[in-house]
């Protein structure tokens, strides 16, 4: 029987302004599962990741995790800071304590997962959009992470790219057992990559199902601005 | 005309497609590189004739055609930067200093003169200016931005400043794209012609609105960040080597540098 990779019980966020981002949010996630987290524009997805994350602190509630989560920011641009992507990639390792060959030895096996690994000295700013969500995705990844969480992965992407990062994060998730969550409105590529959902809307959860079974339920889908 | 600048900003200063041509500068460490080129710079500084300096601009132009590195735009940023920070300081110092006329005119009953000490200094100066600015565009257009970094590491300089100089070059690329898309979408809700006062204010909005972007950005930028393990200091990432060509490099920098002084403590101009 899988075990609990992450679990928040009665979770409240509220912004220094006062605005509740998030409400009595109660959610289990096992290992080895793959989630999404349906909502539209402002229901407090990005807020959730951050919070499961340990970005930010609860105001109310308790989170549970069972290892570090990589979170891939929506805008890469915020992920990547270093000269050249291959600093980027190794920056985590360094943190944790790496030497520098390992880390950089490390980051190219990374770069290569992704495909990037001919673009490992090029500074972020040259790459193209999906470029640096593969990028940011591969930043986290370097850290050998259990439960990795992509806020909007598929934001400005176009198709093909979609279908690209689709297939990537699928054979990452196989080849390294990985629990992945992915907070979205892209109803088809959560098909593609998830099989369960939580529906987020104004900071609460309003169903918890197989994605299959949510999708089929379009009074909900419509009501939380999904259809 | 300020998307003009913005590009023009952008495409002068940033461009990296020289650092990865197979010249000669673009193969030496940039540890070498750099330490030579700040001793060009503090000997144009000490240069009290002006043939060291010519000879200095020649070695210059000299090694930026041995880097493959397109003449013409280099003269051409080389002059602008020049002239920009030059020209204001050097003009008055022209008539202001007193000597060996050579030129002598009235305008509306002032009398000017120019002076052989005047033309001098004022040679001198534009002739430093240029040096220095020559030299830190060579270096600039040769050496990529992840090396000067690594230096900079090596050389010991404070992690903040170095983390300070990373994360600013890194967003400025960002915030110059942003504030030429907001320039855009002002022009495309123009319809019709703006006096000044309202520019100058649209502008005020604009530059306020980017600070504020700017300070969101930094906080997700932090987060991230934090996320991969940062606590507030900057790891090391140096993995530049030193070679015998690049001790070779600063030693040739050197012995023109003290042959030109010697060539100029003979030759007097």
């Amino acid at each position: 029987m899988s075990s609990v990779a992450i679990k928040l019980i009665n979770v409240t966020y509220i912004y220094p302004d006062g605005t509740i981002a998030l409400k009595d949010i109660n959610l289990t996630i096992m290992k080895g599962e793959k989630v999404a987290i349906l909502g539209p524009n402002g229901a407090g997805k990005s807020t959730l990741l951050m919070v499961m994350a340990g970005l930010l602190k609860p105001s109310k509630g308790e989170v549970k995790t069972s290892s570090w989560i990589g979170l891939a920011f929506q805008d890469p641009d915020d992920q990547l800071f270093c000269p050249t992507l291959l600093e980027d990639v190794a920056f985590g390792l360094l943190n944790r304590g790496f030497p520098k060959e390992k880390a950089f030895e490390k980051a190219i096996e990374v770069l290569k997962a992704v495909g990037l690994e001919m673009l490992k000295d090029k500074p972020p700013h040259r790459l193209s959009i999906g470029e640096k969500k593969k990028a940011s995705i591969a930043t986290i990844l370097a850290m050998e992470p259990e439960i990795i969480a992509l806020d909007e992965p598929t934001s400005n992407l176009d198709p093909k790219s979609k279908r690209e990062l689709a297939l990537l994060i699928n054979n990452l998730c196989l080849m390294h057992k990985l629990t992945l969550i992915i907070a979205t409105h892209d109803i088809d590529f959560a098909q593609k990559v998830t099989e369960k959902s939580y529906v987020l809307d104004k900071g609460k959860i309003i169903i918890e199902d197989k994605l299959s079974k949510v999708l089929l339920n379009s009074k909900l889908m419509e009501k939380a601005g999904l259809f | 005309m300020i998307e003009d600048f913005l590009k023009f900003f952008s495409e002068t200063l940033f461009t990296e497609k020289y650092t990865s041509i197979n010249g000669l500068l673009q193969k030496i460490d940039p540890r070498a590189k750099i330490t030579s080129f700040i001793i060009l710079i503090l000997a144009s500084i000490i240069s009290n004739s002006l043939l060291p300096l010519l000879l200095f601009l020649f070695l210059i132009f000299s090694l930026a055609i041995m880097s493959k590195i397109s003449i013409k735009k280099f003269l051409f940023r080389t002059l602008l930067f020049t002239t920009l920070f030059s020209i204001i300081i050097a003009i008055p110092n022209l008539f202001i200093n007193s000597g060996v006329v050579i030129i002598s005119f009235n305008i509306y009953n002032f009398n000017l003169r120019i002076t052989e000490q005047g033309l001098f200094s004022t040679l001198q100066f534009i002739l430093r200016v240029w040096v220095c600015v020559s030299s830190l565009i060579l270096l600039n257009l040769t050496t990529k931005f992840s090396s000067i970094i690594n230096t900079m590491e090596s050389f010991k300089f404070p992690k903040v400043f170095i983390m300070i100089i990373t994360v600013t070059y890194r967003f400025i690329f960002l915030f110059v794209n942003e504030a030429y898309q907001m320039i855009l979408a002002k022009e495309a809700r123009s319809i019709r012609k703006i006096s000044k006062i309202e520019n100058i204010k649209i502008l005020g909005f604009m530059i306020s609105s980017l600070f504020i972007r700017a300070y969101e950005k930094g906080e997700k930028v932090y987060l991230a960040m934090k996320n991969r393990g940062y606590s507030g200091e900057m790891k090391n990432l140096s993995m530049i080597n030193f070679h015998f060509k690049d001790a070779i490099f600063i030693f040739s920098f050197l012995m023109f540098i003290v042959f030109s002084f010697f060539i100029g403590g003979f030759i007097k101009i």
